[in-house]
């Protein structure tokens, strides 16, 4: 098999492939070292932080729907602290890439997140605008490009790190919204976050998830990620990073002829442990398959014509 | 530890309303395979089921590497499964979450209600070596009682049936108020109504207590944080805690039901 570049730069950083375990579905990567070795990874997205430690919701926090999942888990963190002090380290040692994804209620909280992080050896900030699992802030910055670009610009005036903001799909017109995280001096846009939904047990007539609505991934969403990430590339010069359902490398490869840099892989890693490394494999496949030396010449490759 | 594909070796009925399968896995024993782990079983040929099914293991032979599993059939992804007959392969994770653990108990009782009798044998069959263990298992009527042979050589063994068709006319609970005798260690695995009554049991007569948590899980190895249940700090506060990983065994003293 020929050896292909899978690597990618996003933002001047290079990752060494596109590949990205995607925030809430991956911890802190502890707990897929058993599995396998986490340095094959592009980059991992870590566990969303908030100023202080959260409990998350109440369960039930995950069902089942056809071809996805619904989850409430409502943030459950150790706080911004304690992640710089016991995990953060950890996961620099690890030989991947680190994105620390901070959620906060207010401008002033992303902001407090953003300095801390600023004298940190992690690689990305993600700034989750659209986590759909908390009550305040998120929901309020994610669906509205005026809050979207104050809570960028704020928090790009708190840290040189390159910022991604993550976009809700929860909106009427996502290319507003990537134009407005641009506009704020985002590096870099990612997206989806998952679509609110509901689930309801007919026998109990009482809503499933003990947040009753909750945030829907997996294959089910892909289609409606892929074109959000299509319209967000023709709309914004900064990177994307895609995410949505992806489950294979011919899924990947989809994402990044829609424009997209790079990708995150959520919902696969709750399937299968092995998800992200057999994307990966799955990946370099597909490009000695097509005779494809460097898989940034996939990036916004696709035919339309 | 990686997921793998484990051949059905046997299948039968488990009572009325379950199925009894017992799997090669020898993968399984590269750790130790202990009483209250689990497997997460991957719902086979369909990729619209996206997430495992935690099964309770039942029982495990580390010599001859095979598993047993009791999985009652009752939504679609344990259908699916149940549709799997000897010679089929299940893709499986094994094993995961914690284990029961005796402490130096010499005398134990058993506590299993419905589905959560399967986990019990294989702690009866393990404890079974070292201390005196009374297994009492709930059942709702006489036909869904299961595996009492099974039980038969390693514990003394009592059954109770809600509407009194077999064994003691009651719950697993007050069938065990009505014992004078009290044991040094008291593990259970049933629904949360049982759970909580045997918690308050344990808890009101001071006896240490092992309570099995169900709870809708998703990754089924930690990383996900959705399969939670209410845990006591030390300090009294509370907190949530991963049923996969942290549990599925936890203190009575400790979780909130």
């Amino acid at each position: 098999m020929n050896k292909v570049d899978l690597s990618v730069s996003l933002c001047g950083v290079t990752l060494k492939n596109p590949i990205i375990a995607a925030s809430g579905t991956y911890g802190f990567g502890r707990d897929f070292t058993r599995f396998y070795d986490i340095s094959r990874l592009g980059g991992i997205s870590a566990k969303g932080v908030t100023p202080k430690e959260r409990a998350g919701n109440p369960p039930v926090r995950i069902v089942e729907t056809p071809s996805g999942i619904l989850n409430a888990v409502g943030l459950q963190n150790p706080g911004i602290d304690a992640f710089l002090e016991t995990e953060l380290p950890w996961m620099l040692e690890q030989g991947t890439t680190v994105i620390c994804n901070i959620s906060g209620n207010t401008i002033e909280e992303f902001c407090d997140m953003a300095r801390k992080l600023n004298n940190s050896s992690v690689a990305f900030i993600e700034v989750n605008v659209s986590c759909p699992n908390v009550h305040a802030g998120g929901k309020v910055f994610g669906s509205d490009p005026e809050s979207i670009l104050a809570v960028t610009q704020a928090v790009r005036r708190c840290t040189d790190k390159p910022i991604v903001v993550k976009l809700s799909p929860n909106v009427s017109d996502i290319a507003e919204m990537a134009v407005a995280a641009q506009e704020g001096g985002a590096d870099a846009v990612s997206l989806i976050n998952t679509i609110t939904g509901m689930a309801i047990d007919v026998n109990t007539r009482r809503p499933v998830l003990g947040n009753i609505t909750g945030g829907m991934s997996g294959p089910a969403v892909r289609p409606v990620a892929l074109r959000m990430c299509y319209q967000a590339a023709q709309a914004v010069s900064i990177p994307v990073v895609g995410m949505g359902g992806i489950m294979t490398g011919e899924d990947v490869v989809m994402f990044l002829l829609a424009g997209c840099t790079a990708v995150q892989v959520g919902t696969a890693n709750l399937a299968d442990p092995m998800a992200c490394v057999r994307i990966i494999d799955q990946l370099e496949d597909y490009m000695n398959r097509k005779g494809i030396k460097r898989v940034e010449e996939l990036v916004g490759a696709l035919i339309t014509e | 530890m990686r997921p793998f594909m484990a051949k059905i070796l046997e299948k039968g009925p488990l009572g009325r309303d379950m199925v009894r399968f017992v799997l090669h896995a020898p993968e399984a024993f590269l750790q130790p395979v202990l009483p209250g782990m689990f497997v997460h079983i991957k719902v086979p040929n369909d990729a619209s089921h996206i997430l495992r099914r935690p099964i309770s293991i039942m029982d495990a032979d580390a010599k001859a590497g095979s598993i047993t599993l009791g999985i009652q059939p009752k939504g679609d992804g344990t259908q699916r499964i149940c549709t799997l007959e000897p010679g089929d392969e299940m893709e499986i994770i094994a094993p995961l979450g914690n284990s029961f653990a005796l402490n130096g108990a010499k005398t134990v009782w058993a506590l299993g209600g419905g589905v959560g009798v399967a986990p019990m044998l294989f702690a009866c069959h393990e404890f079974s070596k070292m201390a005196q263990v009374t297994a009492v298992l709930g059942f709702r009527t006489a036909e869904q009682v299961y595996a009492e042979g099974d039980f038969a050589p390693f514990a003394d063994l009592m059954i109770c049936t809600d509407d009194g068709c077999r064994g003691f006319n009651g719950t697993v609970v007050d069938a065990v108020r009505e014992k004078l005798e009290l044991p040094e260690l008291i593990i259970a695995c049933g629904p949360t109504p049982m759970l909580k009554a045997v918690q308050a049991f344990a808890l009101e007569r001071d006896i240490p207590c092992q309570l099995s948590l169900e709870q809708r899980m998703g990754c089924g190895y930690g990383a996900c944080l959705t399969c939670s249940c209410k845990t006591k700090r030390s300090d009294g506060s509370e907190t949530f805690a991963r049923v996969c990983a942290d549990g599925p065994i936890f203190d009575a003293k400790a979780v909130v039901l």
